[in-house]
């Protein structure tokens, strides 16, 4: 019962930062982003490099110095990149919601290409910066897991907050309601959508800069983290916001309580039932109004 | 104020706007009238940026906005409040109305402007904190018409204020729109109802399938037999 309260919080507060940004920018301008497990691979494997290069050089070796360097070039590159990709690629194919898919999706794969091509195709470890174990309620984990619950009830609290308080905040929720009338109030519609993108890709790039450390990271592990974002997100809405945090941590408890249950190879298949069955049964997700179009 | 000039524009290979000409002066209420079809929506959305115009020129005080996108036209003080209002309708009133107000930085000409709008629509403060989606259609209208009028638009586009509604609402929404006019807000009203728009407005364009087949004053038009047949059923 511990196990799953514990480790279901891990996992929901890890799915949380993966699926909110999803569901954004997909609520904020029907855009299917499937270059989102992309993102936390390139900056998983930013913050590998950049840790790699910093430590060979002399005199640097305190390492949580070091992982913050990395931390902060992994975060401003994958947000760039956010951005790039939104002005670049799908900005231009904006009214076909099959083109940004198709694109977003050749680029996943550039994504995984350029890893093994950069780096190689191996496996690699970043080191947890938090090191050590604690316990709670009986129970043993990392350390480095309790960093990523906070931080990730931090920045969705923040993200949430900003959404619904700020006037950038307001702007998004208008375009994503109504992008016509959001630019006849004098509502830069595509600032409104870069924006989102972009802090999409902040959200993730958390995800992997908390997640990554303690954990292998490969060139393909990009998919996994998008089957993740996506099953999340059709389960609580897709752009809906607090569907997805709501989404994020009942499949957090659901495919924790699976692995105790049945087994952790089970508990792999869930997101892809929870894809199916919903998009039969409900397809607007729990808290969702929008269908998947 | 504005000024149209051979305006066409194409939805695909069909014609929706031909050889548009159209001049509205400062302080003056116009009014474009025409059957279902006849593109009067389409001649809005071009002027407010949200339609491309495949030829001609849209001038507004002197600068050519038919390349802008809409939310730097809405910048440059022109508010389309559109067909079928486009409201927040996840919002509360007040939201909308404070979303009506994005390009407006002047905080002393917010709460005057704020204050016209709770004037000619006393309905709207005694629902400020509803969800817009909640409103009656006559409510809706009203708000739609507030969110343009916070932008302290130069220019005001309406799009058939009155589509919809009951007798007596539609004439609250038409003094209004004469208060709104007393109040020196040039606007170009876009109605179906003939009889209505003719009884307010300075100048009369008649729209009919894409091309302005006529224009004057009331009294003007109301000489024209063809009007009188048509429009007016008299
Ligand atoms: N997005 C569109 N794509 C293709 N054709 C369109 C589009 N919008 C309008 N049209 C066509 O353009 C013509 C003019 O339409 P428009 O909506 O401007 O007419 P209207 O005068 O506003 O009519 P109503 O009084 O019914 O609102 C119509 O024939 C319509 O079918
Ligand atoms: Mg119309």
């Amino acid at each position: 019962m511990e196990e799953i309260l514990i480790f279901g919080t891990i996992q929901g507060a890890l799915l949380a930062l993966l699926a909110l940004g999803f569901s954004l920018v997909y609520g904020v301008g029907g855009l299917l982003n499937l270059a989102h497990g992309a993102f936390f691979l390139i900056t998983a494997y930013i913050v590998y490099w950049t840790i790699h290069l910093l430590t060979s050089i002399p005199g640097l070796s305190y390492y949580p110095l070091v992982f913050g360097i990395a931390a902060v070039v992994g975060l401003s590159s994958v947000v760039t990149i956010g951005a790039v990709t939104y002005l670049g690629l799908m900005k231009p194919l904006q009214k076909s919601h099959i083109g940004v898919v198709l694109v977003t999706f050749a680029m996943a794969f550039f994504f995984e290409q350029f890893v093994k091509f950069v780096g190689d195709p191996k496996t690699h470890y970043i080191v947890p910066v938090v090191p050590g174990t604690v316990t709670l309620l009986g129970i043993t984990f990392p350390a480095q897991l309790l960093a990523l619950v906070f931080g990730s009830v931090i920045l969705v609290t923040l993200v949430t907050l900003f959404i619904s308080k700020s006037t950038i905040g307001k702007s998004i929720r208008a375009v994503s309601q109504d992008p016509e009338a959001a630019e006849l109030v004098g509502i830069n519609t595509d600032m409104v959508m870069m924006t989102s993108v972009m802090i999409s890709a902040l959200l993730v790039g958390f995800a992997a800069v908390l997640y990554a450390p303690g954990n292998y990271i490969a060139p393909r592990i990009g998919w996994g983290y998008l089957l993740l974002a996506f099953s999340v997100t059709i389960f609580g809405g897709m752009g809906s916001i607090p569907g997805s945090i709501l989404g994020a941590y009942v499949m957090g408890y659901a495919t924790t309580l699976t692995d105790y249950l049945i087994s952790p190879s089970f508990s792999q298949i869930v997101p892809l039932i929870v894809i199916l069955v919903m998009l039969l049964v409900r397809p607007q997700g729990l808290l969702g109004k929008k269908r998947l179009q | 104020m504005l000024e149209l000039k051979k305006v066409y524009h194409y939805y695909g290979k069909a014609k929706a706007l031909e050889e548009i000409n159209l001049t509205v002066e400062d302080n003056s209420l116009d009014a474009v009238i025409g059957p279902n079809g006849a593109g009067k929506t389409t001649l809005l959305r071009a002027i407010s940026g949200l339609e491309e115009i495949d030829r001609g020129r849209i001038i507004f005080n002197g600068e050519r906005i038919d390349e802008l996108e809409a939310h730097e036209i809405a910048g440059r003080g022109i508010a389309h409040c559109p067909e079928r209002r486009r409201l927040f309708y996840d919002m509360t009133v007040m939201e909308n109305i404070q979303l009506g107000a994005f390009t407006l930085k002047d905080k002393a000409k917010y709460s005057k402007l704020l204050d016209f709008v709770f004037e000619i629509f006393p309905r709207l403060h005694e629902r400020m904190k509803q969800r817009a989606g909640t409103l009656s259609g006559g409510e809706q209208q009203m708000l739609a018409i507030a969110r343009s009028l916070m932008a302290n638009p130069k220019l005001l586009l309406l799009d058939e204020p009155s589509l919809g509604l009951a007798p007596k609402v539609k004439s609250r929404i038409f003094e209004a729109i004469l208060q709104i006019k007393q109040e020196g807000t040039t606007t170009l009203l876009v109605e179906q109802d003939a009889v209505l728009a003719m009884a307010v407005a300075d100048t009369i364009y008649v729209l009919e399938d894409g091309k302005i087949e006529m224009s004057g004053t009331r009294e003007e038009l109301e000489k024209e037999p063809r009007i009188k047949r048509v429009y007016l059923g008299i």
